[in-house]
């Protein structure tokens, strides 16, 4: 039943030699590329972004749209080719990619795409001509890169189409590297935006390369603009060691989310029940694996609902989800990690820790409550630390270690006041966005992502000094 | 509580016996369920995590449904069955490249018992032809890597089947010595006597470097061998294991069917070892996929990652050992290691990454790094 996809949506290439990988249940054919082609690559997609420059920003809004459509419409049949794709390339269950879909194929129709732009430029004819700049006396102007090369990480479906659109909306032109994980979605919608607009989709290739083939992505690197690399340390080093001088780097690395809930929410168990089921679900959205997904919940204490009790809530909604939102089938590498957190946990409280591992019996997720003054990543996969705090200072102190990982933050729980001083609190530590836990996994189409303007940085900003007459 | 010298003597008694000589069923079943009774008894650790899933030795008929503990748990706890303060050993895995994380600990009580359990098994597969050999060590001595397990049985081996002009090429101070190791190459091909080269894999992968450096190439005398052991995809150089075979061929003129990969871990007390020289040895039809055994005393089977489930007989699985030679801490032990577990042994098929590497390939990658 498992056919081969075409991994690939690359200007007309001479090469005619193609590799097949396969990655978990899915194969893929992918040419196998010089570093000689991945120049030609560039220099197709350098004409194509020429001719990019001509076409309305609207007529880029609307095609982006209809492409969106198109693969994110349940009767559209890219959609159904996503879903029979996207669970065999990524392990997630088939309702994940549903779920995973449905909530990000918002962020690519047209009005998001119009919010975004005035968001982030203000006037988006700032990439058109020289505008004044409000704040100075001279005319700026701003152009995309060419081209973008993009690293793509697996981990969560979609980014890497929210990614190649950032750069469509700047006019840059795009090579886009996926991850074996997910060689899915960028190539869908490329193929998706050259059947409504076909010189739009001239600017955008992806394929796949092994991240060992560094030849590949020195030559990638060494022409572009800019790089937006998605994924670990590995992943984020190795395109800094490969890029140009001049290249900018954007570089998204591993981060850590985390929950905070005041004793405003653990009033009586209703509360408290409610607030568990939106946890349990920030936690199993992405089965974690999103730069967004809490990795720990800090749980005030001296609430008529204790930390413990509501690590007990978690783990029942954790339970209830798996049904309707089921874990992925782990590799033997991601389930070693689950049993050495879980052990780890278990073994610390037979040393006397104050910890303990919920549910009792092995399930395909955890809720791990651990009174000790440490946090530690979670090993993913719906493993969930849950932290106990008397004083949001106590807290802030324990994730101070991870400064430099640190993202979104949800509240839950706190008053107005004591929310604001909370959230400055936690962005001197570290943290660059402070939300709920409902809206946890899916931000806004114009966030700051990780502290930055995604489509600011990606444009080169010209400024025409005018004299002073 | 049992009485644990009966006990211990029932299990040392099983040291003695013909390597090839397959327990009985009945007599392992026994064997481990009291093995399981007498730790279940005097490790409270280990007491609780049965019982948290509702295990007792009242429920265990057969070796595998003891419960195995996660090698894991060796970080946060002694796992003894038995007074920590009493060991006679204590050894320490080696901890992750990166360095940062627990390390696992593993108090040995009685000392004897590893010892029991090594010797023959070394003997059994890395000199299944002789009763001695010289030997060269690139493992650090004991005295100076007091918490290793692999210094410890190096040293344990060296002394009892060691002949004269043994010796270590290696100290914690300056590495390798190089130039140690091709003096003690040029002696034994003077007097015509084979070698025994004890090393971790990264160390040989060392070794080799610096003959390619020199373009020196020698020719062991016939019968020299070579036990390596541990991963060697250290954090710079990584050789895949038949490429290193064909190296030690090529350079030191070692046989592929002469290197003897050992597999073991700090937590367990006998080793496995790649059975290819004793078979060859003995005259026995060598296995088509490269095989390791353990001794009689060590029963293993493949389980599901996730569910900890058997898999079907020769799929891949991660390992579930049992030792009785672990009597006093736990014997019962679920690793990190993938494999298939066949009629004739076990084919090993890595360690999971994430997973800490054992032996002290990391403490000597370390050195190494220091050194160049």
């Amino acid at each position: 039943m498992s056919s081969t996809f075409d991994a690939f949506h690359l200007p007309a290439t001479e090469s005619v030699d193609y590799a097949e990988v396969t990655a978990r249940a899915l194969t893929i054919r992918v040419p196998r590329l010089t570093p000689s082609d991945v120049q030609a690559i560039v220099a197709r997609l350098r004409d194509a972004r020429t001719r990019l420059l001509t076409i309305p920003l609207a007529d880029i809004v609307h095609a982006i749209d209809a492409a969106a459509a198109m693969l994110t419409d349940p009767h559209a049949e890219l959609y159904a080719e996503a879903m029979r794709l996207l669970p065999a390339a990524t392990g997630y269950s088939p309702q994940m990619c549903a779920y995973i879909l449905e909530h990000m194929a918002p962020d690519w129709r047209k009005d998001a795409l119009d919010r975004l732009l005035i968001a982030e430029l203000g006037n988006p004819a700032v990439l058109d001509r020289f505008i004044d700049d409000p704040n100075t006396d001279r005319r700026i102007t701003g152009r995309g890169p060419d081209p973008c090369l993009h690293v793509f990480s697996g981990n969560v479906p979609g980014v890497a189409v929210t990614s190649l659109i950032r750069a469509l909306l700047v006019r840059g032109a795009s090579l886009g590297k996926t991850a074996l994980d997910e060689p899915v979605l960028p190539v869908l919608f490329a193929r998706a935006l050259r059947s409504v607009a076909p010189a739009i989709a001239d600017t955008v290739a992806v394929t796949y390369w092994a991240s060992g083939q560094t030849e590949l992505l020195d030559a990638a690197a060494s022409e572009a603009d800019v790089a937006v690399v998605y994924g670990g340390s590995d992943a984020v080093r190795a395109l800094r060691r490969a890029a140009a001088p001049n290249t900018r780097v954007v570089a998204h690395g591993p981060r850590l989310s985390i929950g905070f809930v005041g004793r405003g929410a653990l009033r009586n168990v209703e509360s408290a029940r409610k607030l568990a089921a939106s946890i349990a679900r920030a936690t199993a959205t992405f089965d974690q694996q999103g730069c967004v997904s809490p990795h720990a919940v800090f749980v005030q204490l001296g609430a008529p609902v204790e930390p413990r009790e509501l690590a007990e809530f978690i783990t029942e909604e954790l339970d209830t989800l798996e049904r309707t939102l089921p874990r992925a089938r782990l590799t033997p590498e991601e389930a070693a990690a689950v049993r050495n957190a879980k052990t780890r946990a278990e073994f610390a409280a037979y040393a006397g820790a104050e910890t303990t591992v919920l549910p009792l019996e092995d399930r395909p997720f955890a809720v791990i409550y651990d009174a000790r003054e440490t946090v530690e990543p979670s090993c993913l996969n719906r493993v969930l630390y849950v932290k106990t705090f008397a004083e949001i200072h106590d807290a802030a102190r324990v994730l101070q270690p991870h400064h430099a990982s640190l993202q979104s933050a949800a509240l839950a729980g706190f008053g107005t006041h004591e929310a604001d001083a909370i959230a400055r609190l936690l962005v001197d530590t570290g943290i660059t966005r402070i939300t709920d836990f409902d809206r946890l996994p899916f931000p806004t189409a114009a966030w700051h992502h990780d502290g930055s303007l995604p489509l600011r940085e990606l444009i080169r900003y010209a400024d025409w000094e005018r004299s002073a007459d | 509580m049992h009485a644990p010298e009966n006990l211990r003597k029932r299990v040392a008694a099983l040291f003695a016996q013909d390597m090839d000589q397959r327990i009985e069923d009945d007599l392992f079943d026994a064997l481990a369920r009291d093995v399981f009774t007498f730790q279940f008894e005097s490790c409270a650790p280990y007491r609780a995590f049965c019982t948290r899933r509702g295990i007792t030795p009242a429920d265990v008929t057969r070796w595998f449904e003891v419960p195995a503990v996660p090698t894991a748990a060796f970080k946060e706890l002694p796992l003894v069955s038995g007074n920590p303060n009493n060991a006679e050993l204590v050894f320490q895995t080696s901890g992750t490249t990166s360095g940062e994380e627990r390390r696992g600990i593993h108090y040995v009580l009685d000392g004897a018992l590893y010892r029991g359990s090594l010797l023959p098994t070394f003997r059994a597969f890395v000199l299944p032809d002789v009763n001695s050999m010289r030997m060269l060590s690139l493992v650090l001595p004991a005295a100076q890597a007091p918490h290793s397990s692999l210094s410890y049985m190096v040293q344990t081996v060296i002394d009892t089947f060691g002949a004269s002009g043994s010796t270590y090429c290696i100290d914690s101070q300056h590495g390798i010595d190089v130039d140690g190791v091709l003096k003690q190459f040029d002696v034994a091909i003077d007097a015509a006597e084979p070698v025994c080269i004890l090393a971790t894999s990264l160390a040989m992968v060392h070794m080799v470097e610096a003959l390619e450096q020199r373009n020196l190439e020698v020719s062991l005398p016939r019968g020299s061998r070579i036990m390596d052991t541990g991963g060697y995809k250290g954090k710079t150089r990584t050789i895949p294991a038949e490429q290193l075979r064909d190296l030690y061929s090529d350079l030191l003129g070692i046989p592929p069917e002469a290197c003897v990969n050992e597999y073991g871990m700090t937590e367990m007390l006998s080793q496995f070892y790649d059975a290819a020289l004793r078979d060859q040895t003995l005259g026995r039809e060598r296995s088509a996929a490269p095989i390791k055994r353990g001794p009689p005393w060590v029963r293993s089977r493949a389980v599901d990652p996730e569910t900890l489930e058997a898999v079907t007989p020769g799929e891949p699985g991660i390992l579930h050992h049992f030792d009785l030679a672990n009597l006093f801490s736990i014997a019962s032990l679920q690793t990190e290691d993938l494999g298939r577990v066949r009629a004739d042994g076990i084919e090993l098929l890595g360690r999971l990454p994430g997973a800490a590497p054992r032996g002290c390939s990391i403490a000597m990658d370390i050195l190494l790094d220091r050194r160049s």
